[in-house]
């Protein structure tokens, strides 16, 4: 019948999923909120982030930015121009042999991105308990599953 | 150069870490929601209304709410939602000017096979996720709020 399905997932392993698709939401929303203040639209904040948070060393890419932003490539390069034309960054020319354009942040960017860091590390010390929270209980979740497996 | 003090490359890292295994995360759950031909607002909200605390019925207010949606949005949403079978709405017998929103058994039926995958998904990213947060918390406790 309709409804035997339902012992796989308890009523509390819902509300944890949506209390994590909360969570998530309402942190997005704050950092949109919060690149907006300063003149960036999301994408080109996580851009500014994706290239300032690479280990020291490595050199950010087109491609690579498409990859960690899970961008087309085309929007990427919109939005790598974009972050050009407003003084954010800077595209190296592409050299025969690499695997693409070279994106390196400007002191602009650089500044921007401090700004934005300290109030999204407030709200993460804010969001984090619930988050984690959400997680912990879905993992307890499927361990439990699959204990009830192996008996 | 100036900065917030506290704030080290390493903690640039694990925000553009937490950021990219967010991202990740939302494009998986768009994509399983797709494939079960549900857009992943739709998903969303019937997760919502599913998950609402202590199984307390949802309004469309709350919904809206919920969702970080502004209301009229939330009120096309179920439209679409009761158009898709997917939802119907009741009236409060307690209260005649309450309607509430409640899954039908299709939604209920799309939510568990929807849930598992997300479930096996959440086992994935869970650990790497839950010390990220842990490590960003840390340090937003000793840099406290600078600007």
């Amino acid at each position: 019948m309709a409804t035997k399905h339902q012992d796989h997932l308890g009523e509390g392993d819902y509300e944890a999923l949506a209390n994590l698709r909360y969570s998530i939401r309402r942190f997005r929303q704050f950092s949109a909120k919060e690149a907006d203040k300063l003149g960036l639209s999301p994408q080109q904040h996580q851009a500014l982030l994706a290239i300032k948070g690479l280990p020291r060393g490595r050199e950010m890419t087109a491609r690579m930015l498409t990859d960690r932003l899970l961008m087309g490539r085309r929007l990427v390069e919109e939005l790598v121009q974009q972050l050009v034309d407003e003084g954010y960054v800077e595209a190296e020319a592409p050299t025969k042999g690499r695997s693409g354009q070279v994106i390196r942040l400007t002191c602009k960017a650089e500044d921007t991105l401090d700004q934005l860091a300290s109030a999204h590390l407030f709200e993460i010390r804010k969001m984090a308990p619930e988050l984690m929270q959400a997680l912990r209980i879905l993992q307890d979740r499927q361990r439990m599953q699959r204990i009830t497996w192996m008996l | 150069m100036k900065k917030p003090k506290g704030l080290r490359q390493q903690d640039y890292e694990a925000l553009s870490d937490l950021r990219y295994a967010l991202r990740q995360f939302m494009d998986f759950s768009a994509s399983a929601a797709q494939s079960e031909g549900v857009p992943a607002q739709q998903h969303q909200a019937l997760l919502a209304i599913k998950g609402n605390k202590d199984g307390e019925p949802m309004t469309v207010g709350m919904l809206a709410e919920r969702l970080i949606i502004a209301p009229h949005t939330a009120t096309e949403l179920v439209g679409r939602l009761i158009d898709g079978n997917l939802a119907e709405r009741r009236t409060d017998p307690d209260d005649r000017r309450r309607q509430t929103v409640h899954l039908t058994e299709k939604a209920e039926e799309l939510l568990v096979r929807l849930s598992e995958v997300h479930l096996a998904e959440i086992r994935e990213m869970a650990p790497k996720l839950i010390v990220l947060l842990a490590e960003l918390e840390k340090t937003g406790s000793k840099t406290g709020r600078t600007s």
